[in-house]
């Protein structure tokens, strides 16, 4: 049963019209949109949801204080982007891989109405822990468009601003990112041929 | 023209995206807030506090850190004009780069779309330089949004909790040469955190904070016809610039531009215009050096720029 608090969190305002929004609008704004998903970004090129997070939240410091500057709600999600990878990239020299396991038994993990039989969840937390461990095996640029790519779903173009590196790096770096997840994943992969 | 991108692995996306659909982060936003700079925080640059030097607002005053270069000085010579550029303003930043004598600020023109005397270039320290021999000392979000008008040759530039903890000597003249060529004002820069002064910096003097070879023209990248414009400004023996031309490390042509004046107690300007209509289309390298008649027997050796450059 659910039992209605007397003393809920303020509700966040909705404002239809994001041109208007003042610094602390957009903070709001785009941290209920984004936080999480941008948090999750940051756990694959970081592997570490501490570091994750920290950085994270460096990023919409940074983007409140640029605000006036950034204006465009278009423009704040590839900034936010940007900054959490290139602040993961400083940050990875003190690397703590995460231990998924630890993981697997925390909150995350009983949070879902639906969970599965702990067989298929320990399967489940077995292929996480793998992917992170294969992407975290990736050097640090390869790391990152991989990340953008098929996590965020940037376009290559739209990584190679976003990087601040050339279109034809962002395809090289692609193509050996994926080659090198699909061999160290290939038990997680349909074979197609 | 747009190439196709590369096959997308719709596999691979899935286990990426799978791989973090656990991760349920704690809601932070009351942190966020927390940690933007509202109120004013004494607790950065606990060096330069400590060493006695800070600065308060009823008495600014130009202080002396503790180490590099004296910052009180005479004032450098900034206003220069800027390269021609088309419908943007070209405005200029102070980036760093490695030279013989250590680190050294570099001047940038980067092209800014309705450019804010000032504001402009610190967004650009931000934001970075485009030519990858450089770097900036200053990270995204650094600067609040905001400058104040000069007053008394002062003006206040104030920093976020993304900008260093502790800024390095180098830095704040990032900020301080910077500022002044926005304004074309030989202004000094007081620091604020949040709302609290932390320091009143002049320019350090030009010779010992920029490299001694520098270039405006080309910008990095740039393509060119038959003629290759290059401008930029320099301090070196008996006022001559060497220059070369290379694809990648055989050296194509060179000669010498003759800048405006040598000795003194800053940099020169000198441009000329390179012939360039033999040279086959491709990406080539413009190296201009301070002259060094010991051949680098003696001294530090010759402080150099370049520019990438390609010729269609």
């Amino acid at each position: 049963m659910h039992s209605h608090a007397t003393a809920a969190p303020a509700p966040i305002v909705v404002t239809d019209e994001p041109a208007t929004w003042d610094a602390d609008t957009a903070l709001e704004q785009l941290y209920a949109a984004h936080w999480r998903s941008l948090v999750r970004l940051g756990v694959l090129v970081t592997g570490d949801l501490a570091q994750a997070e920290e950085i994270t939240q460096d990023a919409f410091v940074a983007l409140h204080a640029r605000w006036r500057r950034l204006r465009d709600p278009d423009k704040a999600l590839p900034y936010l982007r940007q900054t959490v990878v290139n602040r993961s990239r400083s940050a990875l020299r003190h690397r703590v891989v995460v231990d998924r396991h630890a993981q697997a038994t925390g909150p995350a993990a009983t949070s879902g109405a639906d969970l599965p039989g702990s067989d298929e969840a320990a399967v489940a937390a077995e292929r996480r822990s793998r992917v992170l461990a294969a992407l975290q095996q990736l050097p640090e640029r390869q790391r990152e468009v991989m990340a953008l790519r098929y996590y965020a779903g940037l376009s290559e173009a739209e990584i190679a601003d976003a990087l601040g590196i050339s279109r034809g790096a962002v395809k090289s770096h692609a193509s050996r990112g994926a080659a090198s997840l699909r061999a160290a994943l290939t038990d997680y992969l349909e074979d197609r041929s | 023209m747009n190439r196709p991108d590369t096959d997308f692995d719709p596999q691979l996306a899935d286990l990426l995206h799978d791989a973090v659909a656990d991760v349920e982060p704690d809601d932070q936003l009351a942190d966020i807030r927390a940690r933007i700079p509202r109120r004013s925080t004494a607790r950065r640059w606990g060096l330069l506090a400590g060493g006695g030097a800070l600065a308060v607002a009823a008495t600014v005053t130009a202080i002396a850190l503790a180490s590099g270069p004296s910052s009180v000085t005479t004032d450098p010579d900034v206003a220069e004009d800027p390269p021609s550029s088309g419908d943007t303003t070209a405005v200029a930043a102070y980036f760093v780069g490695e030279t013989p004598t250590g680190d050294r600020l570099f001047r940038e023109f980067q092209p800014v779309e309705d450019a804010t005397a000032g504001l402009s270039g610190l967004a650009l320290l931000e934001s970075g330089p485009t030519d990858p021999d450089y770097t900036s000392l200053w990270p995204e979000g650094s600067f609040e949004d905001r400058l104040s008008d000069p007053e008394a040759g002062v003006v206040h530039v104030y920093l976020t909790d993304a900008a260093p903890e502790e800024p390095s000597e180098l830095a704040l003249q990032q900020v301080v040469y910077t500022v002044r060529a926005g304004l074309q004002e030989q202004v000094q820069v007081a620091f604020h955190s949040g709302e609290t002064l932390v320091a009143t910096v002049a320019a350090a003097p030009q010779l010992d904070t920029l490299s001694l070879v520098n270039l405006s023209d080309p910008a990095e990248g740039q393509a060119v016809g038959d003629s290759l414009h290059v401008s930029g400004v320099a301090n070196s023996f008996e006022a001559t610039v060497p220059w070369r031309i290379q694809q990648g490390s055989t050296a194509v042509d060179g000669g010498f531009f003759t800048a405006e004046g040598s000795m003194g107690t800053r940099l020169f300007p000198f441009s000329g215009e390179i012939d360039v209509s033999s040279l086959d289309p491709g990406s080539y390298t413009l190296i201009v050096e301070t002259s060094d008649p010991s051949g680098g027997s003696e001294g530090p050796g010759a402080y150099s720029d370049s520019r990438s450059f390609v010729i269609e």
